[in-house]
């Protein structure tokens, strides 16, 4: 930028608006940053359109300190990069650098697949029998062989280790004898009954990726016998980068694997960095200067409206399958009609004008890229009258009090509670928020306590492992995820609700799906809502413009496909 | 007098450590969430969690927990990071030359620059140097570390280019051979001198963000040290005798005028570091300041408690040498 530019943000940040609501965000904008650093950063001109392209402008000004890397910027690192045991974003996101999976999805498909380890797959007629045929001689980035028994192994470890993505496999897999290795390229699963999800589960990026048995037999312990501490931090894998750095705070690198089995022909990177930065502001900088080519989803929404006018950097937003929404506390909220109430009482367009500034498309509980989506949800709409009335009716009374927990440090949470504050407030009642860090949120919700030491709000969201709809509910809105590491946090339990899950989880046939799903969408909804939807999420990635081969894929959010991607011209 | 006074202060040591570790250990385990939990992840298992809590010992009832910790603090074992899974020592021993590196040189610069800038001050008092001066230390009392961080970035790295945005050493830069662990003095010891040319490249901005709020607090002092000692009768018998101003300044008032500025400067250490919790996180400098916010931010007991006993250690004994040097500036000072 040159100093008119500067001239120019100043003068656009004088420009004021006036109205109630936009009155209040300026407010919390400036309330978040210091004034005159939300000035320089906010108040960018943004008079280009946005790019949504994936095609880029080559701008030969940015400066790239080293063509063959990727620097890819993260705002924190991951504690466990463990695929079989680790739930996180960022870890599934290190784990598609580095590992394969049997299949994934194509492209920005949600229901096609293509080749990792697997070059073609059949299912039987009756979908109860799974049948991959791998490509030979693949290697282990630590030279083993990757044939059909390693995968075997590894997904016997997937199985056996519990850890959070487990249901990814046992939901059609329980016992390792289910999979039958036929020859060194082929392996059979067995999966006794019809499961016509059995290839987006397997193509999920949460779980499946195929690890070095060799690596788990030579680091594992009599307390660990699956290797779960060593792969916490280490990583041998069979994808087209090998991990040679990981130091948690700093950074991750990976080089490429020369031995991949796809081969180097084509432009790609040699090296991709995942760079911890913690501060938003500087993230930006770097993307600005080109000294890092990508983020995803880590930076404000305001600097996002910022840089798309900016010719030295692309934006790039895709759909995505997630869900954002507030979980309401059943037992705390006492009845159907204050959740109903409190439905109305969300500021749902101001919402997605304020907080998410356009990225954000007003749905139910699913997202309308799932399987199963009712494009006929019944949505609420602001009133504030009904709404006082059904929560007094419900049982409360002017000037109670409730009680809203977030995470503090996301920008759109923060401004999503103090709207949804001030519409509680003018009902007459108090709204108390409790602004904490993401790993509080994550541990309440997730906990033990009794839904009384729980707050009667919660900030929250979620997307299916694969593309699934009762992937996406069970563990949210199910009385089995009632505590003990599940996500019904509001302990809502309603009884057809739960007989539609059971029957969606074994389900055959399409139709008969779509039929449970409009009903159970319903419930959730209009009948007896367990949660306030905000909406799902339009996500977006921040590339140099010089950044060619990049795809969002609905299912794969944050996640870059680095072997597909290179920089124009190198 | 100086051995009691020496003794006499570690038992005073001890005893803030120890309250201090009854207050962090009490504070950490207030705050709401599960730490096992957020180590298994979300959906994991009741086992999965039990089997951390069981390795972290973290079902033992509070008081248990608390005196395994003690226990533990006294053999210099910190426990395991519940983030690093790595022991908490091994993780100070890689953070903590960072956040010194930043500290000293930040220290360093704020007297170097600091005590000149104040006795010119002074000595100049409401002319040019002096509103120069004044400008400087009101600024940077007035300013926050993190804004001030955030917009140095800015203008040296986003606008002007000069300076690199943090980090320790870029991406494809090796450390020099460890000696002290602090690259700059390894880099000179080791005669690597591009190392030490990319080092101090980026210290620079991190340093100087740092250094500024002390810088001023350290010029205020001194300014107002020596207008005070300039008024005194002795100064201006030592005027009457004919000695050079310099002489006068620098032989009879700066010494009188440096005790209070000696005793802040313990405090600012203190300052610095705090003021490197802010100035790591914006810098992406991986020292102990950014350890410990990661570690509070993940509910990541033992390496919260370990950072700010580390601190507390340092920050004590860094004042114990102040006042330990307050005995031969000032001959009638006695700590009996």
């Amino acid at each position: 930028m040159d100093d008119r530019q500067i001239g120019r943000l100043f003068a656009a940040a004088s420009v004021g608006r006036i109205s109630r609501r936009q009155l209040l965000e300026t407010g919390l904008r400036l309330g978040i940053a210091t004034p005159v650093l939300t000035a320089l950063y906010a108040a960018v001109p943004a008079a280009a359109t946005a790019s949504v392209a994936s095609t880029p402008r080559r701008v030969p000004t940015r400066q790239a300190a080293d063509s063959g890397t990727l620097t890819i910027l993260i705002s924190v690192g991951t504690e466990d990069i463990d695929p079989h045991y680790s739930y996180t974003t960022l870890s599934s996101t290190v784990a598609l650098t580095t590992y394969e999976m049997l299949i994934e999805y194509a492209g920005d498909s949600t229901d096609q697949f293509q080749p990792m380890l697997a070059e073609s797959w059949e299912a039987s007629a009756d979908q109860a029998t799974y049948t991959f045929t791998l490509y030979p001689e693949v290697t282990f980035h630590d030279g083993t062989v990757c044939d059909a028994q390693a995968v075997k192994d590894a997904y016997t470890r997937f199985l056996l280790l519990e850890g959070g993505p487990v249901n990814v496999i046992s939901r059609f897999v329980s016992d390792p004898e289910q999979m039958e290795v036929v020859d060194p390229t082929t392996l059979r699963f067995n999966l006794g009954k019809a499961q016509p999800l059995f290839l987006p589960a397997m193509a999920s990026q949460y779980g499946p990726s195929v690890i070095s048995p060799t690596a788990i037999e030579e680091n594992k312990t009599d307390e660990d016998p699956y290797a779960h501490e060593w792969f916490t931090a280490n990583a041998v894998g069979s994808g087209p980068y090998r991990l040679v750095e990981n130091s948690l705070n700093e950074r991750l690198v990976f080089e490429r694997f020369e031995e991949f089995h796809r081969g180097w022909e084509g432009n790609h990177f040699e090296q991709i960095v995942f760079r911890v930065v913690p501060e938003n502001a500087t993230r930006r900088q770097l993307l600005e200067q080109g000294e890092a080519d990508a983020a995803a989803y880590n930076l404000t929404v305001d600097d996002i409206l910022a840089m798309k006018s900016n010719p030295v950097v692309q934006v790039v937003k895709y759909p995505s399958t997630a869900v954002t929404w507030a979980i309401m506390n059943a037992p705390r909220l006492k009845t159907l009609e204050v959740r109903q109430g409190f439905s109305y009482a969300f500021p749902y367009q101001e919402v997605i004008d304020g907080a998410y500034k356009g990225y954000l498309k007003r749905n139910g509980p699913i997202a309308d890229s799932v399987r199963g989506y009712d494009p006929e949800v019944f949505l609420y709409q602001t009133d504030l009258v009904k709404a006082k009335e059904l929560i007094i009716a419900g049982g409360f009374a002017e000037g109670d009090s409730f009680d809203f927990m977030f995470d503090a440090n996301d920008e759109r949470d923060s401004t999503v509670a103090q709207l949804f504050q001030a519409n509680v407030q003018e009902m007459g009642f108090t709204l108390e928020l409790v602004g904490v860090d993401y790993a509080t949120v994550e541990s309440t919700i997730f906990g033990d306590a009794p839904p009384e030491e729980r707050p009667m709000f919660i900030s929250w969201g979620w997307w299916p492992d694969y593309n699934d709809p009762w992937n996406q509910l069970a563990p949210n809105f199910t009385e089995a995820s009632i505590g003990g590491g599940g996500g019904n946090s509001g302990a809502f339990v309603n009884p057809r609700f739960e007989e539609i899950m059971a029957a969606a989880e074994v389900y055959t046939d399409e139709a008969g799906l779509l039929t449970l799903m409009k009903e159970a969408q319903n419930i959730l909804t209009e009948q007896d809502p367990p949660a306030i939807y905000y909406g799902q999420s339009v996500r977006y990635t921040v590339l140099g413009a010089d950044i060619e081969g990049y795809y969002g894929n609905p299912l794969y959010l944050d996640a870059f496909p680095v072997y597909a991607m290179s920089r124009a011209g190198a | 007098m100086l051995v009691r006074l020496i003794v006499r202060r570690l038992l005073f040591l001890v005893l803030v450590l120890f309250g201090l570790s009854i207050v962090t250990f009490s504070l950490s385990h207030i705050v709401p969430g599960d730490p096992a939990r957020l180590m298994a992840g979300p959906r994991a298992s009741k086992s999965a969690v039990d089997k951390i809590r069981e390795k972290y010992g973290l079902n033992d009832p509070l008081p248990v927990q608390y005196v395994d910790y003690v226990k533990g603090v006294v053999r210099l074992d910190f426990g395991d990071s519940f983030t690093s899974r790595r022991p908490v020592k091994q993780d100070l021993q890689r953070y903590l030359p960072a956040t010194a590196e930043l500290a000293l040189y930040a220290f360093l610069f704020s007297t170097v620059v600091g005590v000149p800038l104040g006795i010119l001050s002074a000595v100049r008092r409401n002319r040019w140097p002096d509103h120069v001066a004044r400008f400087i230390s009101i600024s940077g009392l007035a300013l926050p570390v993190f804004w001030l961080a955030i917009m140095a970035q800015f203008v040296f790295f986003g606008k002007l280019g000069w300076l690199p945005d943090g980090e320790r050493l870029p991406i494809g830069v090796d450390p020099p051979r460890t000696i002290t662990s602090l690259y700059t003095i390894d880099a000179l010891l080791t005669g690597n001198w591009e190392v030490l040319r990319i080092a101090v490249s980026h210290l620079a901005m991190p340093v100087l963000v740092l250094a500024y709020g002390s810088l001023a607090v350290i010029t205020r002092m001194v300014r107002g040290g020596m207008l005070e000692v300039l008024n005194q009768d002795y100064i201006r018998t030592a005027r009457a005798k004919g000695i050079i101003q310099r002489r006068v300044i620098l032989g009879h008032a700066l010494k009188n005028a440096l005790l209070p500025t000696v005793t802040s400067l313990g405090l600012q250490i203190g300052l610095l570091l705090s003021g490197a919790f802010l100035v790591e996180i914006v810098f992406s400098w991986p020292g102990i300041g950014r350890y410990a916010v990661e570690a509070i931010q993940r509910l990541d007991y033992n390496a919260t408690m370990a950072t700010t006993l580390i601190i507390a250690l340092v920050f004590v004994l860094m004042n114990l040498f102040v006042d330990i040097l307050y005995l031969f500036l000032d001959p009638r000072i006695s700590y009996a």
